[in-house]
């Protein structure tokens, strides 16, 4: 398949994941987890060459999508946003890099291996 | 799968593969810091409720190093065991002649009969150096300090196997060593009061931290027997899943 097509496909399932796992009112780390892994898998499964970098590009790209929503829209996100402290915001920044990095990393891993155990590669 | 082949294969990797070398003086470092942990070991008094004047047990100070440090020796130890012969294409010749399976088993064989004489070597000579300390031998908890370390070590060298047969060279079977081994890590700090930490060979290596700790009267067995079930599961997992990535694979 096109890079962009797997690119496309990874970044719009991984939103409607993280909107479900949302709705669930389920876990952010269970769901962030889950999300990295079925995403990469898919990415995996899907791509000609390079699942690694593809994998990464998507789910970095929808978890900071996801992320950005969720600091914008959430109501609970204003505590963050409304208290005025420099020291607040900059954690909420540096943990939402941190598990982006992070999930990007799991879902590269579930990419490789995806890939890697294909028997059509 | 054919025992004679895989005992070939193994006995081929241990006696005359050109890496026993390496593996060897990679061992011997890790048992050499081990015996200087142990040596210098009055400084983590501090760290565990013992009483005063009491001496940590050697086993314990191994294991803590066992758990720390041994999957990162695993991981330079083996992460290009299969790679290697996949990247120089050596593997077709041999390949050619034996079974897939028998070729993983015996890779795992000589892997895991390296490590558990290196934990031997280590509980061996710490109960002789706290013999010659004046401390009396604990057998019982040095045979188990063996069975659960090999054990550990076990599901690393798997775990590492299924990372190398599914890399195509050596390079990307080192990075995604490293990387597998941040997202274990990730696993077991971000999980600890969840479930994710089920998901960790170092859950399980922790978990024993506790049966050292305290005497051998007090072992609870169901869950040592638990944690030794699942070591064995989560080692026998992913050389399936070598088996079945190797079987798919067009050398």
């Amino acid at each position: 398949m096109k890079t962009t097509k797997v690119l496309a496909t990874g970044i719009i399932f991984g939103l409607a994941l993280s909107g479900i796992f949302s709705i669930l009112d389920f876990d952010t780390i269970y769901g962030g987890f889950i999300g990295a892994i079925l995403v990469g898998i898919i990415t995996g499964r899907l791509v000609d060459d390079g699942p690694i970098r593809h994998a990464f590009i998507s789910i970095s790209t929808y978890n900071l999508i996801a992320f950005a929503m969720l600091a914008l829209f959430d109501p609970n996100a204003k505590i963050v946003w409304g208290c005025g402290n420099r020291a607040v915001v900059g954690v909420f920044v540096g943990f939402t890099i941190i598990m982006i990095v992070f999930y990007s990393i799991i879902g590269s891993f579930s990419a490789f291996v995806a890939y890697n155990m294909r028997s059509d590669k | 799968m054919n025992l004679s082949e895989t005992g070939v294969i193994a006995e081929d990797e241990l006696l005359r593969g050109p890496k026993i070398k390496y593996l060897l003086s990679i061992s011997g470092i890790f048992v050499f810091l081990c015996l200087l942990l142990i040596h210098y070991s009055t400084s983590l008094l501090s760290l565990f409720p013992f009483e005063n004047g009491v001496n940590i047990p050697h086993y314990l100070i191994s294991y803590l190093l066992v758990l720390v440090l041994a999957p990162f020796v695993v991981m330079v130890a083996s992460y290009d065991f299969i790679s290697n012969e996949m990247e120089t294409g050596s593997i077709r010749y041999v390949i050619s002649k034996i079974d897939r399976t028998s070729f993983i088993l015996g890779k795992f064989l000589a892997l895991f009969i390296v490590f558990t004489f290196v934990v031997s070597v280590i509980a061996v000579m710490g109960s002789i150096y706290a013999y010659f300390s004046g401390n009396a031998l604990h057998i019982g908890e040095t045979v188990l300090f063996w069975i659960l370390s090999s054990l550990y070590l076990g599901c690393f060298v798997s775990i590492f196997l299924f990372i190398s047969t599914l890399s195509e060279n050596n390079k990307t079977s080192f990075l995604m060593s490293i990387v597998f081994i941040i997202i274990l890590l990730f696993l077991f700090l971000q999980g600890y009061d969840n479930y994710l930490k089920y998901l960790t060979p170092y859950f399980y290596g922790i978990e024993n931290i506790g049966i050292f700790r305290g005497s051998s009267h007090n072992v609870e067995f169901i869950k040592l027997l638990k944690n030794i079930f699942t070591m064995i599961l989560y080692t026998t997992l992913f050389l399936s899943m070598s088996l079945s990535a190797i079987k798919r694979r067009d050398l």
